[in-house]
């Protein structure tokens, strides 16, 4: 058990440092180095090379990888070009509204998919089965912005109940139950969204994965017994087939995470994917870099988790 | 061997129609409609509603009226524009054209059909070439992993792991950044971050066909390894890709909307259905229009294309 978990995170962390490496790579083969990046065009050339100079531009590359490499396992990522702060803080401050609202999310993915799948395998080919098996698919159709906009144009300006945007109102109070209520209330349209387009493939993989443990043989031998469908599905079926789901949610991971930051663009959602957005459009190299390895970091240890928890939940696949 | 022609399943078939639907829209659509980025009036930015019609007065001058409604007047015409009304001469007027805008304009004017239009071409064009782009480098990186084994198996898989573990969105972003985005641009973009699933598929297709007796069979009447790998192991390999391939399409034209929506993907004046979405939700109160019919237009592209891999899948479970 611990060998395997030892393996899987020396593994994780061959992935990890790809990424750097990779990210680095494409850093420094693409057209254009740093200087040419923040300098002023008008700046004279002699003036160029003293700034590429005095930030060690000028080293060899493998020189100027190994530094770097050093200090981004320190966790020292440079500097942001745009905030002039470093990257290190900037994630920082980003990172828990974002990961507040993908935990949220998948949570929200996880218990509805389940529920309507467990609801379809007990009356399967029913007309209500039919009916949610092509929502499911629709979910999994829209784009997830779309999706987040429709709910604002229903919620927000045609019903009014809920806030459009930002995580908490203006006027919210500075703290208590009422900034937290303040804060719940902003969370459940942005959640929703990610919730919503999550559902349908989870849904329809559970639901695939049900009716084929429906026709196992441990499954006919409790309905033979006299055990109702529906315990049967409950107790019997669900357990098996909720164990793949497990290493399914750690694969889906990079789309939840890649949806979150979209879902934060459409409801000004003050977290990573605002912040990268920026970063991409101020052409904000080290704070981008920073994103990517975050987000590696986020989805291999999201499925390092995934791995390790299935090894201890099931049985067969201990050694 | 009946069943090769078993038929395809009904919602797959009208999925296939759809996107036949669609691709027609996107290739003949543009020749008929006009381009919606000739706005003839500048002065006729106002949203408008689905259906509304708007009346041009070309003026001999050159230049172009937009009038809400006209009636002739024994000096000319009677036009309200912007809730004025005022008299255009006969003797100043050239022409009259009205145009109806079956699902409105937007914000600056411009009519949505038309723009729905010609951005099908440039949403269907860029999936269809990331689809391309990705699916060849998956399958080499595939094949030479399946095939040769060993450390260059290892590395490249460890390589497509570390792809995978970047979120696409943050990957095509930085990429974005490095580049100045163009229409090739941005297909190289997206196809060389979603090649992942297909080199998995064809590593995994070639790894057991391998070692299958045909191979060997070819080995001993002395076919050479680049023929048994061309010719033989890769046509054999490929029968998943096509379901793969469909399923595959639609997630790239999400993404592509996706970059659109945030602002990445081709430069502005150019329609695509994300940047389309984009520029509906500034007016979301105002005009539902406006994010309704290109939310419903790439929702049904996607939809067709997830269905039309499910047919696939039927079908080829009936070939095997």
């Amino acid at each position: 058990m611990r060998s395997v978990a030892l393996r899987r995170m020396a593994a994780s962390l061959v992935v990890l440092w790809a990424v750097a490496t990779g990210t680095y790579a494409l850093v420094s083969l693409a057209p254009g180095d740093a200087a040419s990046r923040i300098t002023d065009p008008r700046l004279p050339a002699a003036a160029r090379e003293r700034w590429r100079r005095d930030f060690g531009l000028d080293r060899p590359l493998r020189a100027r990888y190994l530094s770097w490499l050093a200090a981004t396992v320190r966790g020292d990522m440079g500097i942001s070009w745009q905030h002039r702060r470093p990257v290190r803080a900037l994630l920082a401050e980003a990172l828990p509204p974002t990961a507040l609202l993908t935990g949220l999310g998948l949570l929200t993915e996880t218990l509805g998919g389940l529920a309507i799948a467990t609801w379809q395998a007990m009356r399967p080919r029913s007309r209500v089965d039919r009916a949610l098996t092509i929502t499911s698919l629709l979910a999994y159709a829209m784009p997830s912005f779309a999706v987040g906009m429709g709910l604002v144009w229903v919620f927000s300006y045609a019903l009014g109940w809920l806030p459009a945007s930002h995580m908490l109102s203006p006027t919210a109070a500075a703290s208590g139950w009422a900034r937290l209520g303040d804060g719940a209330l902003h969370l459940v349209l942005p959640v929703a969204t990610i919730g919503l387009t999550g559902m349908g493939a989870l849904a329809r993989y559970t639901r695939g994965s049900l009716l084929e443990e429906q026709s196992q043989g441990y499954v006919l031998a409790a309905r033979a017994r006299g055990c109702s469908r529906r315990r049967a599905v409950l107790t019997h079926a669900l357990p098996n087939a909720a164990l793949p789901l497990v290493t399914v949610l750690g694969l889906s991971l990079p789309v939840l995470v890649s949806g979150s930051l979209l879902v934060e663009v459409v409801f000004a959602w003050p977290g990573m994917g605002q912040l990268l957005l920026q970063a991409a459009l101020a052409r904000d190299i080290p704070l981008l870099m920073g994103g990517t390895l975050v987000g590696a970091a986020a989805v291999v240890l999201g499925n390092l988790l995934a791995d390790v928890s299935v090894s201890l939940l099931d049985p067969r696949v201990r050694p | 061997m009946k069943r090769v022609c078993a038929r395809w399943p009904a919602l797959a078939r009208h999925a296939g129609l759809a996107l036949g639907l669609v691709a027609g829209l996107a290739i003949v659509g543009p020749l008929v409609c006009p381009a919606p980025d000739t706005i003839r009036d500048p002065s006729s930015t106002a949203l408008l509603a689905p259906g509304s019609q708007r009346f041009f007065l070309l003026l001999a001058d050159g230049s172009t009226v937009a009038a809400e409604t006209m009636a002739p007047v024994a000096t000319g015409w009677e036009i309200r524009r912007q809730g004025e009304v005022q008299v255009v001469s006969d003797t100043d007027v050239q022409g009259v054209e009205s145009r109806r805008f079956w699902l409105g304009t937007d914000a600056l004017g411009r009519d949505v059909l038309a723009r729905l239009v010609w951005g099908a071409r440039v949403s269907l064009a860029l999936g269809l070439l990331a689809l391309v782009i990705s699916t060849l480098l998956g399958t080499l990186v595939g094949l030479a992993a399946g095939w040769a084994g060993g450390a260059l198996d290892t590395i490249l898989m460890r390589l497509a792991d570390a792809v995978l573990a970047v979120p696409m969105l943050v990957l095509v972003l930085l990429l974005t950044a490095l580049l100045r985005p163009s229409l090739g641009v941005l297909a190289v973009v997206i196809g060389s971050s979603s090649w992942m699933g297909v080199a998995r598929l064809m590593r995994a297709q070639v790894q057991t066909l391998k070692q299958r007796d045909f191979v060997l069979g070819l080995r001993a009447i002395g076919a050479s390894r680049t023929r048994i790998l061309l010719r033989h192991v890769l046509p054999n390999a490929m029968t998943p890709l096509g379901q793969d391939a469909a399923l595959r399409l639609g997630d790239l034209i999400l993404i592509e909307s996706s970059l659109s929506f945030l602002g990445f993907g081709v430069p502005p004046p150019t329609a695509s259905w994300g940047s389309m979405l984009a520029d509906g939700q500034a007016t979301l109160g105002s005009g539902w229009w406006l994010v309704v019919f290109p939310g419903c237009l790439l929702a049904g592209t996607v939809l067709a294309t997830a269905l039309l891999a499910e047919g696939l899948q039927e079908k080829l479970r009936h070939f095997r």
